[in-house]
């Protein structure tokens, strides 16, 4: 832990603070935001990507964009707001490529969420507990049958608990549309997950 | 907001009691080993080739196959209008052609003819009375006169059919026997006065000419509508003259002498030869002279 120039520990110090100083040339900062970001933006972009090497890619990709355009970023937005839109898009770029190339979903062509699909397994799950993986796993794959869209915005809203305003200026949507899309994806999970809410 | 968060408060408390899914343990490292090999390489190291388009001939920029229909159509629409013009302009020469047969036939004394053709309103030449000389080429005092009394059909190139050959017609007269009778009284009566009436018309072999003298014919009218000032009887007796060519007597005051020379058929001999003498004015002195000593020698 490296006191600042101003002598306030990095650790106490803001993101919007910690990309000045990177930008300065502090390197240490830029440590100090890989830190902060690399498990939150793991867990979001796992939960929308649905593959944890995949995620792992797109996040280091995300960091690297951030190392590789730190002078882009000025203060008109939050740094947390930069940084997720920079993954969100990679990741969209990602499944683009992946749709392209490997496979296609058959609900993206008759946006048809009741008929049930066989998802590939990829046979590597994070989940360290036991008992919440069975649930975790059928959460997950709920969301993966979602629309992009909608999953997009209800990871961002339910999941890493942004405000709305805050998704509004991550996604560049209107305010309807953000709350829209929200309560759409949320009605989709709740009839893929009513068998979870009878069981409760 | 809040209330459709707290509408689905069951399912927003299932994703968050989702498990957070952390980075690898050595995510840090490979992130410095990526940024590494991102700095190494050059910041232009993807060559950015151009698309410069190929320099094609103007010839190979028009005659595209996509441009086949249009040229094809642009081609057809020249020779079109080639031909019109071609075809129309024949067309136009022989239109001139017969109005200079309208200029060259307006001579001075050719009688002029205007035949309306009975034809369709739909012909626009129709619309034009045709101009025919009665006069034929050779009496004409124009060279350039044409013989064109024939009815043009509507077929413009068509050559003019000699069958079909228009020739004037005079109508008759619209006089009836009784206006003829009275005429012919005038006649009568304006010879009695001496009115020179065989000078009005004159027929030539069925060509009708222009009309020399106006006289007219009507029973004291030649007087009245005579613009010249009326002359005196002791004038009238100075203007007789001797046609030599038909031997005739012509003047005005010859009627006259003629009344005279009814009521008094035995006149003096001497008095006529010395009013033909007075007649003959012109002459010379020397030549009179000489008549009169003849004229008293065979009276002796």
């Amino acid at each position: 832990m490296a006191p600042s120039k101003e002598g306030i520990s990095i650790q106490k110090q803001s993101d919007e603070d910690l990309i000045f100083r990177f930008q300065e040339g502090d390197i240490n900062a830029y440590n100090e935001i890989v830190a902060r970001y690399k498990d939150r933006l793991t867990n979001y972009i796992y939960r929308y990507v649905g593959n944890y090497d995949d995620c792992d890619d797109i996040v280091q990709d995300t960091f690297v964009k951030v190392y590789t355009s730190k002078h882009l970023y000025k203060e008109i937005a939050k740094f947390s707001t930069w940084i997720y839109t920079i993954a969100i898009n990679l990741a969209k770029t990602k499944l683009v490529k992946q749709q392209k190339y490997k496979t296609f979903s058959i609900s993206d062509v008759y946006d048809d969420e009741n008929k049930d699909f066989d998802l590939p397994d990829e046979g590597f799950t994070p989940d360290v507990d036991a008992n919440s993986k069975f649930l975790s796993a059928h959460i997950q794959d709920a969301l993966n049958k979602i629309n992009e869209n909608y999953r997009e915005l209800v990871i961002l809203r339910d999941v890493e608990d942004f405000s709305y305003e805050e998704i509004v200026d991550m996604t560049g949507l209107p305010m309807g549309t953000v709350k829209s899309r929200i309560n759409r994806g949320r009605e989709k999970l709740q009839e893929l997950l009513k068998d979870i809410y009878k069981e409760e | 907001m809040i209330q459709e968060d707290e509408k689905y408060k069951a399912l927003r408390d299932q994703l968050r009691a989702l498990p957070r899914v952390k980075a690898r343990p050595d995510f840090e490292q490979r992130l410095m080993h990526r940024i590494r090999e991102a700095e190494k390489l050059p910041v232009n190291t993807v060559h950015q080739v151009k698309h410069i388009p190929e320099k094609k001939s103007w010839l190979e920029l028009i005659f595209r196959p996509a441009f086949a229909p249009a040229l094809g159509l642009t081609a057809v629409l020249f020779i079109a209008v080639i031909v019109y013009f071609a075809y129309f302009s024949k067309i136009n020469n022989e239109t001139d052609r017969q109005s200079n047969q309208f200029v060259s036939s307006t001579n001075q004394g050719d009688l002029i003819i205007y035949v309306k053709k009975e034809g369709s309103e739909e012909d626009p030449g129709s619309n034009y009375p045709r101009e025919y000389s009665a006069v034929s080429p050779e009496d004409s005092r124009s060279t350039e006169f044409y013989s064109a009394p024939h009815e043009t059909s509507t077929d413009y190139l068509a050559k003019p059919d000699p069958v079909r050959t228009v020739m004037p017609e005079m109508k008759p007269d619209r006089v009836s026997e009784e206006q003829k009778i009275e005429m012919q009284r005038t006649v009568d009566s304006d010879k009695d006065k001496g009115v020179d009436v065989k000078s009005e018309r004159k027929l030539d072999d069925g060509i009708i000419m222009k009309k020399e003298s106006k006289v007219e014919s009507k029973n004291g009218e030649m007087k009245k509508d005579s613009k010249e000032p009326m002359k005196k009887k002791s004038d009238e007796k100075k203007n007789i003259y001797i046609n030599e060519d038909e031997n005739e007597i012509n003047s005005e005051g010859n009627i006259d002498i003629q009344q005279k020379e009814e009521n008094a058929p035995v006149d003096d001999l001497s008095k006529r030869i010395s009013r033909a003498t007075k007649k003959d004015s012109t002459k010379n002195k020397s030549e009179t002279e000489a008549d009169e000593n003849k004229e008293t020698i065979q009276q002796k």
